[in-house]
Order: C-alpha cells, then structure tokens, then sequence
C-alpha cells in the first residue's frame, strides 16, 4: 500500500517537473487589454506591468531556474563527497578541529554572503558593456554557489565516514587485508548512497531559496539589468524565477499576483523535490525521511516497536 | 579552562576567516580596472585591518553626507538581535507546545499532522512572509483594524509580526524534530514503569520526556540559527527595517561589510556558545552536546 502511494507520487512528481522543463517554448503573449491584469482565463496566472503573460514568463523561466539549482546542487556533492569520504578516511583526526572551524560558518546567513561575492559580477548597467558574458556570469554564479556549502558538506559526509569506519564489517574487512580505497569502494560507498541521494535533494532546495533570496536583492541568475534612468525595476537577463521575485516585489500591494506567481512556482518546487526524497527513501529503505531520522532499527525492528506501542497504549487505556 | 581556550582559538580563527573574506572579491574586480589580483587583494586586506582599529573612522555616505558606522550598527545590530533571540525563544516554546498537544491525539491523526507538516515545511520564507504582510493588509482593509505594524516607518519599529515570521518555519522544522524525538522516547522501558505506576500521561510527558528530549532538541539550535539568519535578511528587507543587515547589504565596501559582519557573528557566536555552557552545566547527558 505504502509503495503503491509513493510511487503514484513519485510518477506525479517526475511529470510534473518535464512539464515545466518541456513546455519553455511557448512564446511571450502581448495583451492588448490594460495591464496589469488579474488571473482569468485569458492569463491563468495574470500578467505583469508590460502586459506579459506570467503563466508563460515563468514557464520560460523555469529551465533556467530549476536547472541552475540542479547543476549546483550536483557539483556540490560532486566536490563533497570525494572530499568528505578522504577526509573521514584518511585524516579522522584532524577531522575534530575542520569540524569547528566549519562551525563558523553556521553564524553567518548564507545569502548575505552569496550576495557579497556575487555582487562585482551580476550588476550590469544599461548601455554599458558588461564584463563577463552570460555564460561566464552563470558559470561564476554556479561555481560561487557551489563553493560556498562545499566545507560544511564535506566536513558532514566526512563525519558520517568517520563513523562508518566504527562498524565491525569494516573492522573485519580492514583485516581481510583491504586497503582503505578498497574499503571505501566497497562498504563505504554504497552504505552512504542513499544518505547522498536525500542530501543532494536537501541541497537543491537550499539552492532555490538563496536563488530566491538573491532574487529580492535584485541580483538575478545570469545577471542584472539597471535601467540607466530610474523608474522602472531591475530586469532580469534571463526571466528566471528570482528575477522575477526581484522585479515585482513592489506590486504585492496592488496586484499580488505578479510577485507571488514565481514565489509559489519555488514552493512546488521544493515541494515535489520533498516529495521526491520522501518517496525515494520509502522505496530503497521502507523508511521515511522527514518523518522519521536516520536510525539503525530493520523493517522487522519497527514493526514490532509499533506493535509493542498500540500495547502500551492499550494498557493505559486500561489503568486509566 | 581547556575548552574555553579552544572556543575562543576557534573564535580568533573565525574573526581571521571572515576578514580575509572580506576582501575576497577584491580579486575578481581588478580584472575590470587593470591592477594586478593578488596586490589588489592585499591592499583591500591591509585596508580593512586598518580600520578595524580605528572602527571609529568608519563612514558611509548617503547623499554626500557622511555617517560615522558604528552609531548605527549599535543601534540596527541591537533590534536585529532582540529579532532574533525572541524568535528563537519562541520558536522553542511553541514547538514544545504544540508537541504535547499532538501527544494527546490517536495515532493515525498523528499521521496525518506529520503529513502537513511535510508539506509547510517545504514553503519557502519569503512565501510565508509576503502572505503574512498580505492577510494583514487585507484584514485592515476589510475591517479597519490594524493587526500588527506590517512596516518599520520612521520610529515606529514593528516588532511582533518580524519576529512571527522568523518563528514561523523554525517552528515546523523543530515541532517535527521534537515530535520525533518524543516517539522515541515513549517507546523506552522508564515510560512504561511510570505508567505501571499510575502516573497518568500528560505527567509523564511533562516530567519525564520533556527533561530527557531537551538535549538532543539543542543539537538543532546551530541549524536553526543558522536558517533564522537566512530568514533575518529577507524579513528585514521586506519590512524596511534599519537592523543589521540592511546596512550589511546597502554598503558592500569591504572595510564596512567586515566590520558589520563581525558585529553580526560576535553576539551570535557568544550567545551559541553560552547557552551550550548552561546545558552543558545544568542538564544531565548535556555533555554529549558538541
């Protein structure tokens, strides 16, 4: 029953997200009627100052959107894990002071410092040439983005190592005679895979809310545009998700449509990435993520605990 | 007095991390002007130095007039902190609250709650703020009764709607913790003793779980600090208030962000590492927090 339902949610899930990555090509409809339009039927969604349909504004944005997030969000544990597995394997103990070290960056809000480095690189004033080119701005945006949690993900992973390096398959595995990249490939690695699975989908959701966050701050995946005379907002280079949030964030007052239309399109999205983690765990351990934390009983283990729990509650009904 | 050495050498190696930090993008800019990387990162390094000894000199300019930083980071620095702090206190209370109160439910409601709070967990703050300031202004509209003070304008600072929003999420994240922890617990063999005794449930809830959770609830004080101060940003930024980090994102001089930066990680570091001192001093098993 349980795997029926996750997998229904996990196709819904999967659908969802091709949807919004294959229907980009829509084209951007002009309206004649005066704009900003609530949602009707003409806009599902509403449009804009300009007159531009937000339904498909967001659509076109969202390949740049959720796309950014996941090539970050891969390079991120493409750099951490390698990293993390040598640090727990090799140097356990160094790993107690890289770990408070790393603690540091826990009282500094990661956005602020996102939005320090990313500064000199995404503003661009109109008119002006600007200095990188929009593949070099993605490309040092995601290389910032993906550097700035790479410490706190290694030093994490590393622990887990570390930990796993306790077990007493390892233990005898080491006196069989394997060498540690021996271990690492063979017992280390696929234990920790699912973990990696859950952090990377946990990683992807930090991704779009700093994006978002940035986004207020008017600085944009792929760059901003200043309009050289003021008046109008910032524009985004791309019409991805933030620089949506970013553009609008006047209009909440009179026509909350427009800022909140990119912000729910977050929403969904860390939702279905949530969900998809969820499902994921439930499938491969039978054993939930967000309801449930990591623990080392089997299926067989809860289900008796679960069994022994209706009892005590029987039994207080009883005394009571 | 070993440990205290090691909090305050991970302290000096904090404050040396954050100002190299500070003149980090020092390296990227010299590519537009012409000046040479590495010389340009160091001047700005030994800029920042100098004037975080002579922090007094610091000034921003608005309009051509210039303000001395510190009076007004005093100030912001203070109001963000009370922000913080409060919500912090809050978000534990009412997720121990609320704990309690899903304690008394069947077990297949409990199912279900866990289910909805899967789903809020996942919104994003803005989301929750921007709707938050939304129903407030439509509540006014409506009835012509001001809720909360949605915006800081002038003296007038808003207070209890900030700190709401900042609550709000931390909340979720920490009652699904506390929740789980608390199954946990029940299942252990003193839960059932207690009950062979008679002791009725809300007691044993009280007494008995609320002391053996309380620890391993702090574990999550960092990651919740750490989500909080996400939040902070925009929470200021939507509510137009002058705490710390408006002044930490209008003014992205290096000396100036350094000098904020360290003003934003110094009470917070103090008040982390404070409050693990008393857990670790007062509560049995505290000692295992690390």
């Amino acid at each position: 029953m349980l795997l029926v339902c996750t997998s229904f949610i996990y196709s819904a899930v999967v659908n969802h997200e091709v949807r919004q990555i294959y229907h980009i090509y829509d084209e951007n409809k002009e309206l004649i009627d005066s704009a900003p339009i609530a949602p009707r039927k003409e806009a599902w969604l509403g449009t804009d100052k300009l007159g531009y349909d937000m339904l498909s504004k967001v659509l076109i944005g969202a390949k740049f959107t959720i796309l950014g997030a996941l090539t970050i969000a891969f390079l991120r544990m493409m750099v951490s894990v390698p990293l993390g597995l040598v640090l727990g394997t090799y140097f356990p103990k160094g790993q107690k002071y890289l770990t408070s070290l790393v603690d540091v960056f826990h009282f500094v809000p990661l956005s602020v410092v996102a939005l320090y480095l990313l500064q000199p690189f995404l503003f661009l004033k109109a008119g002006q040439e600007p200095v990188y080119s929009l593949t070099e701005r993605i490309a040092i945006e995601i290389v910032v983005l993906t550097i700035l949690t790479v410490p706190v993900l290694s030093v994490l992973i590393g622990n887990e190592t570390r930990e796993l390096f306790k077990e007493e398959y390892v233990s005898s595995a080491k006196t069989l005679g394997g060498s540690k990249l021996h271990i690492i490939k063979k017992h280390i690695f696929p234990a920790l895979r699912e973990r990696f699975f859950i952090l990377f989908g946990q990683q992807f959701v930090q991704t779009l809310i700093v994006m978002a966050h940035l986004g207020l701050f008017f600085l944009y995946f792929g760059g901003t545009i200043f309009p050289s005379e003021g008046g109008d907002p910032p524009k985004s280079v791309t019409n991805e998700w933030s620089g949506l949030i970013g553009g609008s964030k006047i209009f909440l007052q009179w026509a909350p449509w427009i800022p909140l239309t990119p912000i729910v399109c977050f929403a969904v999205t860390i939702l279905a990435v949530m969900l998809m983690v969820e499902g994921f765990s439930r499938v491969t351990s039978g054993r939930p993520v967000y309801f449930k934390r990591k623990n080392t009983q089997t299926l067989s283990a809860e289900k008796k605990r679960l069994r022994k729990k209706e009892n005590s509650f029987d039994f207080l009904d009883k005394s009571m | 007095m070993k440990k205290l050495g090691a909090i305050s050498l991970q302290f000096i190696a904090a404050c040396v991390g954050i100002i190299i930090f500070g003149a980090l993008p020092s390296l990227f800019i010299a590519q537009g002007t012409g000046g040479s990387h590495i010389g340009m990162f160091i001047d700005t390094l030994s800029s920042i130095i100098n004037s975080l000894i002579h922090f007094n000199e610091i000034t921003f300019e608005i309009k051509g007039v210039e303000y001395q930083v510190y009076k007004y980071i005093f100030e912001g620095a203070f109001y963000s902190l009370t922000l913080i702090i409060c919500a912090l206190f809050l978000a534990y209370l009412i997720a121990i609250l609320l704990t309690f109160l899903t304690m008394q439910f069947p077990k297949w409601l409990r199912e279900k709650i866990k289910l909805a709070i899967l789903f809020f967990e996942s919104l994003p703050d803005i989301l929750v703020i921007l709707v938050l300031q939304l129903l407030i202004i439509t509540f006014y509209k409506k009835t012509d009764i001001l809720l909360m003070k949605v915006v800081t304008v002038g003296d007038s600072q808003a207070y209890l709607l900030p700190i709401i929003c900042l609550a709000i999420l931390p909340t979720i994240q920490l009652y699904r913790i506390t929740n789980h922890l608390y199954e946990e617990e029940l299942l252990k063999d003193y839960v059932l003793l207690t009950r062979a005794k008679g002791i009725r449930h809300t007691i044993i809830l009280w007494k008995h779980i609320l002391r053996n959770t309380i620890v391993s609830l702090f574990f999550h004080l960092k990651q919740t600090i750490w989500f909080m101060l996400s939040t902070l940003v925009v929470v200021e930024l939507l509510f137009n208030v002058f705490g710390i980090t408006y002044y930490l994102t209008t003014y992205m001089i290096p000396e100036v962000f350094t000098f904020i930066l360290l003003f934003l990680f110094v009470p917070i570091f103090v008040f982390y590492h404070l409050v693990k001192l008393i857990i670790e001093k007062t509560v049995k098993g505290g000692e295992a927090l690390s």
